[in-house]
């Protein structure tokens, strides 16, 4: 069994492709309905890693992730951030270390693996 | 109508050098009285000394003699004053002497101040550069102006002086508000009016004015001169606003389309690439496959395309940061070179020291490398050849890129480095594969790491582009 990894995205189509995506290279992929269902889910079943899509509505990427501190338990996962807006490193370097990386929208299966085998092997490695 | 918030000191009221002046001639007048005073009492010496009065007192009324009567009168009871302090101190003094006395004071100090040329009194140094003028009280004509005042109109001074103020002025409702209350006594400062030179041009300007009995003091301040600069400076300042503003929206307008158009990417881009690498699973025939790549290649494309705008929107932004260090220009170039595979479609010719280091941002100059050596590739025709040469002296480093591709007419040299111009225009793009983004990109890139970047061309023959780097602080190799 892979990793899970949490997708927190506004787009239906995006968590559907995540969701296929994920499975086909070697992760267990938490794709939850809503944002309250996803700070739910990340506070019980705590992934290995979230994949964090910034500019959502109603409540964009850095409100999650400020929801996610404020409970008990959630605020030390690690946070990929997964969007297609071009971000500015001031933009998150506030959040530390918990972004532990950004991939920015249209990302490649490949291209994707990637990026998630690398943090996973510095990870455990 | 006075301004409000604009209040410039009129050219009569004495600056900070000149007040320092007046209390200096003040405090020897006083302090000659007080010598006087002291002596007179200490060695009796009576009347004969009070003549020493005459000093201080005509040196005051030729100083303050714009309060003209008063001053005299009051210079004259002044003297009267000490001289009866003297008497009722002990002195035998001679009541017809005294009054004659005071009544040669009172004559000479108003002789003093009635009798001076005209206008002496305020041309002092310190207005004689400004634009003023005196006015006299009852006639309202202008008894002395300064050049600078008759040159802000027009007038040369002596065709100014003796002019009926009515004449300069284009509003007699402003004139008869500024001279009645200069004629009430009324100081008056910033009145903004309109006075007209002497070819009838209108010249705005604020005016001051001081009152005297016989003449008041005036200066001008010219609004013209002070309006066309505002005009200016808020014109250069509501220009430079609007291009920051029109700055600010093309950059998020890019950033807003970057994000909408590469949101929509995402799923066409995952979807194709399962469809692709499982066929079988979804039933995709060769041909179905063949129509699939197609799409998959074109999605990459416009991604790419996508990238480089807003790329180069940050670029021109200054939000792009470059942190340089010493790279090794050959492992650079190979780099470029082999993760395009160029060794496979064009005859590369190096010409680089092993040892070469250049000081640059390693990613950024990846690209630009990448950008000057795809370009090469792509804009010939087989046989290619590439030729990429290092050369350095005391100061510069330079990067030689050079091709011998179809060329670029020399009219266009200077646009290739323009976003989306394509010196081949459009058809010629398509059948080689350009965006018309990479070059923009490259010379954005070199300019970031503190270099330049040139190209020469000639039709037919190729084109050569020369990265050139000033040297920080080491001999770069």
């Amino acid at each position: 069994m892979g990793h899970n990894v949490l997708v927190v995205d506004d787009d239906r189509v995006t968590l559907e492709m995540m969701d296929l995506i994920l499975h086909r290279i070697g992760y267990e992929p938490l794709i939850p309905q809503s944002i309250p269902e996803a700070l739910e889910i990340a506070r019980k079943r705590r992934p290995d890693l979230i994949l964090l899509d910034v500019q959502m509505a109603p409540v964009d990427g850095w409100g999650f992730l400020d929801a996610l501190s404020e409970g008990r338990t959630g605020a030390d996962i690690p946070v990929m951030l997964f969007t297609a807006r071009h971000l500015l490193p001031e933009e998150y370097t506030r959040y530390g270390r918990r972004v532990v990386g950004v991939l920015e929208k249209p990302i490649s299966p490949l291209e994707l693996k990637e990026a998630l085998d690398g943090y996973f092997s510095e990870g455990t490695g | 109508m006075a301004e409000r918030g604009f209040c410039p000191e009129p050219a009569f009221l004495p600056p900070c050098g000149s007040r320092l002046y007046r209390i200096g001639i003040n405090g020897g007048f006083i302090a000659i009285l007080a010598i006087i005073l002291i002596y007179s009492i200490l060695f009796a010496a009576g009347i004969a000394i009070s003549h020493l009065y005459y000093i201080p007192l005509v040196a005051i009324a030729v100083w303050y003699s714009n309060r003209s009567i008063r001053t005299a009168a009051a210079l004259s009871i002044a003297y009267a004053m000490v001289t009866l302090y003297l008497a009722f101190g002990g002195y035998i003094l001679d009541p017809v002497m005294i009054f004659l006395f005071t009544l040669l004071y009172l004559w000479g100090m108003t002789a003093v101040t009635l009798f001076q040329p005209r206008g002496f009194q305020d041309m002092t140094r310190s207005t004689r550069n400004n634009p003023a003028f005196t006015l006299e009280r009852s006639s309202l004509m202008i008894t002395s102006a300064t050049p600078a005042f008759a040159t802000l109109l027009g007038y040369t001074r002596e065709a100014l002086e003796g002019t009926d103020i009515g004449r300069i002025w284009t509003s007699d409702r402003d004139r008869q508000a500024f001279c009645g209350m200069l004629g009430r006594g009324v100081e008056v400062r910033n009145f903004e009016t309109v006075l007209t030179g002497t070819a009838g041009n209108a010249v705005p300007v604020l005016l001051a004015g001081r009152p005297d009995q016989m003449e008041h003091s005036c200066s001008a301040l010219d609004l013209s001169s002070l309006a066309s600069y505002r005009a200016a400076r808020m014109g250069e300042e509501e220009a430079a606003r609007k291009i920051a503003v029109e700055e600010t929206w093309r950059q998020d307008f890019v950033t807003t389309a970057a994000h909408e158009l590469r949101t929509p990417l995402q799923p066409v881009l995952g979807y194709l690439h399962l469809l692709l690498e499982d066929r079988e699973r979804y039933g995709i025939g060769d041909d179905a496959g063949r129509l699939l790549k197609i799409c998959l290649d074109n999605v990459h494309r416009e991604r790419i395309i996508v990238n480089r705008m807003l790329e180069l929107s940050l670029l021109d932004s200054g939000k792009v940061a470059c942190a340089t260090e010493q790279v090794h220009l050959h492992g650079l170039v190979c780099e470029v070179l082999a993760h395009h595979d160029v060794g496979s479609t064009a005859e590369v010719c190096l010409d680089i020291p092993g040892d070469t280091c250049i000081s640059v941002n390693r990613e950024q100059f990846f690209l630009v490398l990448e950008s000057l050596v795809l370009n090469a590739v792509q804009y010939n025709e087989p046989p290619r050849r590439i030729e990429i040469r290092y050369r350095e002296d005391e100061d510069y480093q330079a990067i030689i890129v050079r091709d011998n591709g179809i060329g670029i007419e020399p009219e266009k040299l200077e646009a290739i480095f323009k976003p989306f111009y394509l010196a081949d225009e459009q058809d010629l793009s398509r059948d080689y594969d350009r965006m018309g983004l990479g070059l923009p990109i490259a010379e954005r890139y070199v300019r970031l790491n503190g270099g330049t970047i040139a190209v020469e061309s000639r039709i037919g023959e190729g084109s050569t582009f020369t990265v050139v780097l000033q040297k920080r602080g080491g001999d770069g190799t």
